[in-house]
């Protein structure tokens, strides 16, 4: 996408964004509530018309059939609870043209890549959140799309089904396929993300590697030393030649820990530490 | 604090949450008010603008009796009269547009036994019941004169003392000779208009065709209903990721409301109909009269789908909107029974096309002509509705509604 821009009226939601994903890759799309994450999602899903700037899929500007080899897996659990797994995946896939035997072929792999074969047949209302998360994420690739968007994939789930989540992710990326995905946990975008880009008021603040923007917005490692005299923290570069000078000062070190900077630093550096919404 | 005082603090907040959601304060509030000030308007005969019996009289005499006997008739506070011709007045009380037709025949002033037509609608014969009081009355009033007269001067012309001396003495009273007039000279012969069909209508020719449309009313709100759960549940922006386009999920939605309406339809007046003895007169004309309302109520559904914010609150303003519909045309009052002002605005709720649709393919004895117009309607105001709910949803969801 380049220099996209969307306003709601005189709020400006998308400013002139610019960001690309490319096959293989995940790029992490964090933000504090109302940065402008949703807008920017629904503009390159095609959901909402960009009042400037353009998104291109592969060589092409994206247009209505471009929409086929795009799957989005949205925050809500935007499933049909009266149908079962199946009958949810058969449904969607047929919206994108899907038919007879591609259809069955395709219904049964999104089931199994998610681990859902067992409970195909069984009407989702009786599921429990992570397998229900798993089926949204199921039907956001029941097609076999070239760019997966996947929006806060992990809200509300056991650690079971968050950690196949991510397994699933990973899937992705090593089948070639371009994710995007957003999340307020930064853990799971520093164990998944090649990039990541930081986004706040419509604008990105920062993008790249993980570990480029630790290096470059984290700040530095913090020493917790537990000293005779009470809990002492420190700011430093040098971890180890801080605790050693901390040894052999009077008063010694009873116990320490060393916090690396890390995404999260990133991030509350950069959007600061205000509440949001 | 007490639990008594947690009491207190429980109800504030429950009137708090109450007077905040804008639909339960209408049904709470508004609607019982709406509902009263309708009823209020039905039971209230002596009100300004109660209802009138809407009636056409045919005068074919054109005599000076005549003359003044209609004028007399558009004297009566509880008609309001049309002078129209024979054939048309027949068709406006086929069509259901009024109760009854009065037919004042040729010679009627001067026959010794006069009669006169009334033409009346099978399904409004409490009204017929009032309009054969109102015409013996008139009839009276005109008539009697001129029956004393004449009896007046038989009397004279046998042979015997001489009347003339004390008239007043020997004369009846005028209500008697009026009543007189009125019972043995003015008859009253009564037709019911609509018997292309041979047997006359059940009670259920009437009450069914109430029945399906308030089906049809039914399948409106809860399908638009489940679009509103669509958005609030997120599918609907699922369907929309999908490379189809808003208009062909709104269409596929209206024709799923489409197909349970035609299905009701045939469940109910196809099976359930002979079994309330009903026999539908034209099913070419009951088929269209279905596929207008079905067209009509999907419409209708998708405007109810642009409304409220949950799957909920959709719901229950669909009925605050369906229920006021049933109220002006129809489905739960007679549209007869209503104050003139309101039966007029009557024609503005699909409920009193669908049921004269109906009727007029059950037992009516409508022609495909005269079936076209309220098919026309429906279909019109279908296709409206639909594409004014269509536009609304495009123009919200483009501004992010349900993204």
């Amino acid at each position: 996408m380049r220099g996209l821009v969307k306003r709601f009226g005189a709020r400006v939601a998308v400013g002139g964004l610019d960001l690309h994903v490319a096959g293989g890759e995940v790029l992490g799309l964090l933000g504090p509530n109302g940065a402008g994450k949703s807008t920017l999602v629904s503009c390159v899903s095609g959901l909402l018309q960009a009042d400037g700037g353009e998104v291109w899929l592969g060589q092409r500007p994206l247009d209505r059939s471009g929409l086929a080899r795009i799957g989005v897996a949205p925050q809500e659990l935007a499933l049909y609870p009266d149908l079962s797994g199946e009958e949810n995946l058969r449904f969607f896939a047929r919206l994108y043209g899907l038919r007879g035997a591609r259809l069955a072929e395709r219904v049964d792999a999104a089931l199994r890549f998610v681990g859902l074969e067992e409970r195909r047949s069984t009407r989702v209302e009786a599921w429990s959140g992570g397998m229900r998360r798993r089926l949204n994420l199921a039907v956001a690739i029941v097609h076999e799309p070239d760019l997966v968007i996947l929006d806060e994939p992990t809200v509300g789930v056991d650690p079971q089904s968050r950690n196949r989540i991510l397994e699933n992710v990973e899937g992705l990326r090593a089948a070639g396929k371009a994710v995007i995905y957003t999340t307020h946990y930064m853990e799971e975008a520093q164990r998944l993300c090649d990039r990541v880009a930081i986004v706040d008021r419509g604008r990105v603040l920062a993008a790249g590697g993980v570990q480029a923007l630790i290096a470059a917005h984290g700040g530095r490692a913090r020493v917790i030393a537990e000293r005779a005299a009470g809990e002492e923290r420190l700011e430093s570069d040098d971890p180890l030649a801080t605790l050693a000078r901390l040894k052999a000062e009077a008063g010694g070190l009873r116990s320490f820990r060393v916090e690396q900077p890390n995404l999260e630093g990133v991030f509350l550096n950069l959007t600061g530490r205000g509440l949001r919404e | 604090m007490s639990s008594w005082s947690a009491l207190g603090w429980i109800a504030l907040k429950d009137l708090k949450r109450l007077l905040r959601r804008r639909v339960d304060v209408f049904f709470v509030l508004v609607f019982p008010v709406v509902y009263a000030a309708f009823f209020t308007q039905i039971v209230s005969g002596s009100a300004a603008g109660a209802s009138r019996i809407r009636v056409a009289v045919v005068d074919q005499d054109r005599s000076e009796t005549s003359r003044r006997l209609v004028e007399r008739l558009q004297g009566e506070e509880g008609l309001k009269v049309a002078l129209l011709e024979l054939d048309e007045a027949a068709e406006s009380v086929r069509t259901g547009r009024r109760a009854a037709y009065v037919l004042i025949p040729q010679g009627l002033g001067a026959a010794s036994s006069p009669r006169i037509t009334l033409g009346v609608d099978p399904a409004r014969q409490g009204e017929a019941g009032l309009l054969q009081g109102v015409l013996l009355r008139a009839g009276g009033e005109l008539l009697g004169g001129q029956v004393r007269a004449r009896l007046l001067g038989a009397q004279a012309r046998r042979p015997g003392p001489a009347r003339a001396a004390a008239p007043g003495a020997l004369e009846p009273p005028g209500e008697l000779w009026d009543a007189l007039a009125a019972s043995e000279l003015l008859g009253v012969d009564e037709v019911e208009v609509g018997a292309a069909v041979d047997r006359p209508p059940v009670p259920a020719a009437v009450t069914l065709p109430q029945g399906t449309v308030w089906a049809l009313l039914a399948c409106a709100a809860a399908f638009g209903a489940s679009l509103v759960g669509e958005r609030a549940t997120g599918t609907l922006r699922r369907l929309r990721l999908a490379p189809i386009g808003v208009l062909p999920i709104l269409l596929g939605k209206g024709l799923a409301c489409f197909l349970t309406i035609i299905g009701v339809c045939a469940l109910l007046l196809g099976l359930v109909a002979p079994g309330f003895g009903v026999e539908v007169a034209r099913w070419d004309l009951l088929a269209m009269a279905v596929v207008a309302s079905g067209v009509c109520y999907v419409g209708l559904m998708l405007l109810i789908g642009t409304l409220g914010g949950t799957e909920d609150a959709a719901y229950r303003i669909g009925w605050a909107i369906i229920l006021v519909l049933a109220m002006l045309g129809g489905a739960m009052v007679p549209t007869y029974l209503m104050p003139s002002w309101m039966d007029d605005l009557s024609w503005a709720s699909p409920v009193r096309w669908s049921l004269l649709a109906f009727e007029g393919a059950i037992w009516r004895g409508f022609s495909a002509e005269e079936m076209a117009l309220p098919c026309a309607v429906l279909t019109l105001g279908g296709i409206t509705a639909f594409g004014v709910g269509a536009a609304i949803l495009r123009f919200r969801l483009a501004r992010g509604w349900g993204n």
